[in-house]
């Protein structure tokens, strides 16, 4: 049997199977979760479905746990009451405030009059209506729940069906099969996505088709207990939610780290020569071109790529150069090390020159004595388990589950070109002699505005991934963030940078919340990209003044340390804040405000 | 008696097994209802490498009866410990 390479719904630490004893072993450690649930940050979780799930709990607290967001509660509502739960204001589910809401749809219950036997179909506009009237109750439900629980994450999804209404008709478009209806139900509920970015939907349908359907279900239970998912089904779910929502948090991981010989190529330059390397249109050198093909995938989605190789750089370079199948370019890797040194070195090397953590790093490599010795010597570095044959690696790197996200960002999909005029921004400051020449020929623009609909998914990931420049390392995500918004006292606004290399995009976040006399600098962060341009002074002198212009007196900055962001231990001090105890620093702002850059260096747009 | 049924059934509810008596039933015994019974009889199948039909399900009631039906589908390996 084919080994398959992490399917759309595993994880690599989770095991690759569902064996009975897998299963339950899983549900063993949810049911020890749930009993010690994990210390915070951990998230409430209702589960509201159209069929009983009662099982459930275990399983999802575990997939949860291992998933690295754990459930502190889960509980699972009484099944078949949605509506209720979710339109009267009263139900349990509002008296909880969860963290999660996760639907748990089934296509059998929301189009009954279509499977139920007894009916000799619906006519297809019947039908049609039906679905209709259905998309545009959930949309109207999940209005109502996302407007009462404002924090609150919205989890959906459509199970099902086991197959079309009447399988006897075999024709797709007849109008007896019924399939028709199906699918737009499908269509509406994916498209329950375009009401807020607090609402994840969860594709079942789509990330099952590898495994079946006929493995999730169990006619006994569906009789005997109204389950429409066996344990395997619904630990299927748990794994899918789980990633979904680790997905939401942002904690995707940014750098793919590819060695060369046995990776993008076959064979061994240092032995072989640039021209007898396996890489072309046939065979197993189609193998390794199309493994080159996901990797440039990789990198349009905002996936920066680096070389780390031992070899000669000139072998290295005649491959790039003159190999006519080579798909991946030079230029299209943000950094490379290719040398003799041991890869650990050159890994830490690599983020410091990209000035990206090593935990944003994955590594690939076909030697199990590298992939061992950067586990050890890097043990924040993921290392992916490359496949032994060439023919499983396209496969296993389009599904592995590292660089996830919902949706991409404008910065996603900027990111590589930005980071290809990092490069070029640095050969600028090597011809300049001073510090501000450099800067005056970067011709900056800085743009503050509020944060907006349109920024809150960029703000959320901006509160993920910054770690370096960020005062209070607050892990806001989405739902969170709209809260603010909305709740008068908050101010939140982006940063975002362009000069002659091209447009960072939205690189900073400050948020400020307004007391009576003071007004607290709850965050203020920076992507490290754009680290060293005066561009914090641009966001603190921004700050005082507005917080000026809200009637404060003092402007509050806290500092709390963590383990990578000494560098503005002192940015407050150095910018006339005065310490009062335990972090935190204030300004009057009526005797003193923080003067912004010259207009030559950087020039501010705010747009309040 | 029935010491490894006993066991796999208080695994499913989450009591010791010595809570559990042999006279134990489905519905008189605390925690034992229909859900747990479904758990119970998939963990069977699962430990057993067997299948159990629907009808079956609901007619194995008690510690006594589930240990019977083992007993008979795998004669030798059945937890017919006393």
């Amino acid at each position: 049997m084919a080994t398959i390479w992490w399917s759309a719904v595993a994880r690599p630490e989770g095991e690759e199977s569902l064996t009975p004893k897998a299963l339950a072993e899983r549900r063993s450690r949810g049911l020890q979760l749930l009993e010690r649930p994990p210390a915070a940050p951990a998230a409430r979780v209702s589960v509201q479905s159209t069929f009983c799930v009662d099982l459930f709990a275990p399983l999802l607290a575990e997939a949860l746990a291992r998933w690295d967001r754990p459930a502190s509660e889960i509980v699972v509502g009484p099944f078949g009451q949605v509506a209720q739960q979710l339109l009267l204001e009263s139900s349990e589910l509002y008296a909880a405030e969860p963290d999660v809401l996760l639907l748990v749809l089934s296509v059998e219950d929301l189009l009954e009059p279509l499977f139920a036997p007894v009916s000799s179909g619906l006519p297809d506009a019947a039908a049609a209506a039906l679905v209709e009237r259905r998309v545009q109750e959930l949309r109207g439900w999940l209005g109502v729940a996302l407007g009462r629980l404002p924090r609150t994450t919205c989890c959906v999804t459509l199970v099902g069906p086991c197959g079309a209404p009447v399988e006897h008709v075999l024709g797709p478009l007849a109008p007896e099969r019924g399939l028709g209806a199906v699918l737009r139900l499908h269509e509406g509920v994916r498209g329950l996505a375009e009401l807020s970015s607090r609402i994840v939907v969860v594709d079942w349908e789509w990330h099952v088709r590898a495994q079946g359907v006929a493995s999730l279900h169990d006619p006994r239970l569906w009789y005997l207990a109204r389950m429409r998912l066996n344990p395997r089904g619904l630990a299927t779910l748990a794994e899918l939610v789980a990633g979904h929502l680790a997905a939401e948090r942002g904690a995707a991981y940014k750098v793919a780290a590819v060695d060369l010989d046995g990776v993008l190529w076959g064979g061994v330059i240092g032995e072989v020569g640039p021209g007898g390397i396996e890489l072309g249109e046939e065979g197993l050198g189609l193998a390794f071109q199309d493994f080159q093909r996901e990797l440039l995938r990789l990198r349009e989605l905002g996936v920066l790529l680096v070389a780390c190789s031992k070899n000669n750089p000139e072998d290295v370079a005649a491959v790039f150069s003159e190999h006519p199948a080579m798909v991946l370019r030079r230029e299209h890797f943000a950094a490379q090390r290719v040398n003799w040194q041991d890869k650990a070195t050159n890994l830490s090397e690599l983020a410091k020159e990209l000035n990206v953590g090593l935990d944003s790093f994955v590594f690939f490599d076909d030697s199990l004595v590298e992939r061992a010795w950067v586990r050890q010597a890097l043990p924040e570095v993921a290392v992916a388990e490359l496949p032994p044959d060439p023919v499983a690696r396209p496969g296993m790197l389009r599904s592995c589950p590292y660089f996830r996200r919902i949706v991409l960002t404008d910065v996603d999909r900027g990111r590589a070109g930005a980071y290809a005029g990092e490069h070029r921004r640095r050969d600028l400051a090597a011809g300049s002699t001073s510090f501000e020449q450099f800067l005056a020929s970067l011709d900056q623009r800085a743009r503050i505005e509020p944060v907006s609909d349109a920024t809150l998914a960029r703000a959320a990931q901006l509160c993920q991934r910054t770690n370096q420049f960020n005062l209070t390392s607050k892990r806001y995500g989405i739902a969170e963030l709209e809260a603010m918004l909305g709740d008068g006292s908050t101010e939140l606004y982006t940063l975002s940078v362009s000069d002659t290399f091209g447009d960072s995009g939205i690189t900073g976040l400050t948020i400020l919340r307004l007391g009576d006399q003071e007004a607290e600098i709850d965050t203020l962060l920076m992507s490290c990209r754009v680290l060293g341009r005066r561009l914090e002074e641009v966001l603190l002198a921004f700050l005082a003044e507005r917080a000026l212009a809200l009637g404060a007196r003092f402007l509050v900055g806290r500092f709390i340390p963590t383990a990578r962001n000494a560098q503005v231990a002192d940015i407050y001090p150095a910018h006339g804040f005065e310490p009062t105890g335990a972090g935190s620093f204030r300004l009057d702002v009526k005797r003193h405000r923080p003067a912004a850059p010259p207009e030559a260096q950087v020039r501010i747009v705010a747009d309040v | 008696m029935y010491e490894s049924l006993k066991h796999i059934l208080a695994e499913i509810l989450g009591c010791a097994s010595e809570e559990i008596p042999d006279d134990a039933q489905l519905t008189m015994l605390d925690g034992w209802d229909s859900l747990r019974h479904l758990e119970l009889m998939l963990e069977l199948e699962a430990e057993f490498d067997i299948h159990i039909q629907a009808k079956e399900i609901r007619e194995l009631a008690s510690l006594e009866q589930i240990n019977d039906y083992i007993h008979a589908r795998i004669p030798g390996q059945a937890p017919q410990d006393s």
